[in-house]
């Protein structure tokens, strides 16, 4: 519907219109990159030759509610979210953030060493740290010269 | 209360801004006393958060610094890094003078209560 301004019809007040209008229709967790379209954990991987360094954002998470298993190739959470149950007299203004209960196996970039395995919780961002066997780890080859 | 349009775009960054600002999700409880919002703002500390109310708009604003894994390489990401940006328009009926904030793992708590209703005031009428 065009919409029509003192008798005039304004197109940039009806493009900022549908900006808007296509803004409401973006999800909350729109600027996952890859991950899919679930309410499933973001999570970024990075490595160098010596450990494996996974993060994922998972907010308002009691750690006592994450469990996580390593094996050499993978990775496995599950992360229980707390639904917020409403009291008496309260009703829901607007619902974005995901509740229940969440699994995600994540397959490593490279084997790792599922005992020498650091988790913490800090700021609700999950740190991984895991460490790379020796056997695995790159080894520098010296050139000789012949 | 009802949401500002607030688009989480470079565009709407403030010139100031070096890094991505994205829109939190949130969770909006009426409670008999006034309202509760819940915002997701992992990676977020006290230090880098700030509630403001400026007439009838609660703005929620958090930084978070760059993403500085040792050295490491990424190879491969879902997320990114940025700041987070929200705004709200409060109803009549609030007390800007109650809101309370609270930050815990990555979530923002912000309560507003209502204003108390003023009955009618009687006046004493004093004798010259």
């Amino acid at each position: 519907m065009t919409r029509v301004f003192n008798g005039l019809w304004n197109p940039l007040a009806e493009l900022s219109r549908v900006q808007r209008d296509l803004n409401c229709l973006i999800p909350a967790g729109w600027r996952s990159l890859a991950a899919p379209a679930t309410s499933q954990p973001a999570a970024n991987i990075w490595q160098d030759e010596n450990q494996v360094t996974l993060t994922l954002e998972v907010p308002g998470i009691d750690p006592e509610n994450i469990d996580v298993t390593v094996t050499e190739e993978a990775v496995t959470l599950r992360i229980r979210r707390a639904e917020r149950e409403l009291a008496e007299g309260e009703s829901w203004v607007r619902r974005e953030r995901h509740a229940g209960e969440i699994g995600r196996t994540i397959t490593l970039p490279c084997e790792v060493d599922p005992e020498k395995t650091d988790a913490t919780y800090q700021h609700g961002i999950l740190t991984l740290t895991l460490q790379r066997p020796e056997a695995h780890k790159p080894h520098k080859v010296k050139v000789k010269a012949c | 209360m009802s949401e500002q349009q607030l688009l989480s775009t470079p565009e709407n960054q403030s010139p100031s801004r070096t890094q991505r600002v994205f829109r939190p999700a949130v969770d909006i409880v009426e409670t008999p006393s006034g309202v509760s919002v819940v915002a997701e703002v992992p990676g977020v500390d006290e230090a880098n958060l700030d509630v403001t109310i400026e007439r009838n708009t609660l703005t929620i604003r958090g930084h978070v610094p760059a993403a500085d894994i040792g050295g490491m390489t990424p190879t491969h990401l879902e997320y990114e890094t940025g700041d987070y940006e929200r705004r709200f328009t409060i109803g009549e009926d609030l007390d800007p003078e109650t809101v309370d904030a609270t930050l815990k793992d990555g979530l923002l708590t912000v309560t507003l209560q209502r204003k108390q209703e003023r009955g009618p005031k009687k006046v004493e009428i004093k004798t010259a």
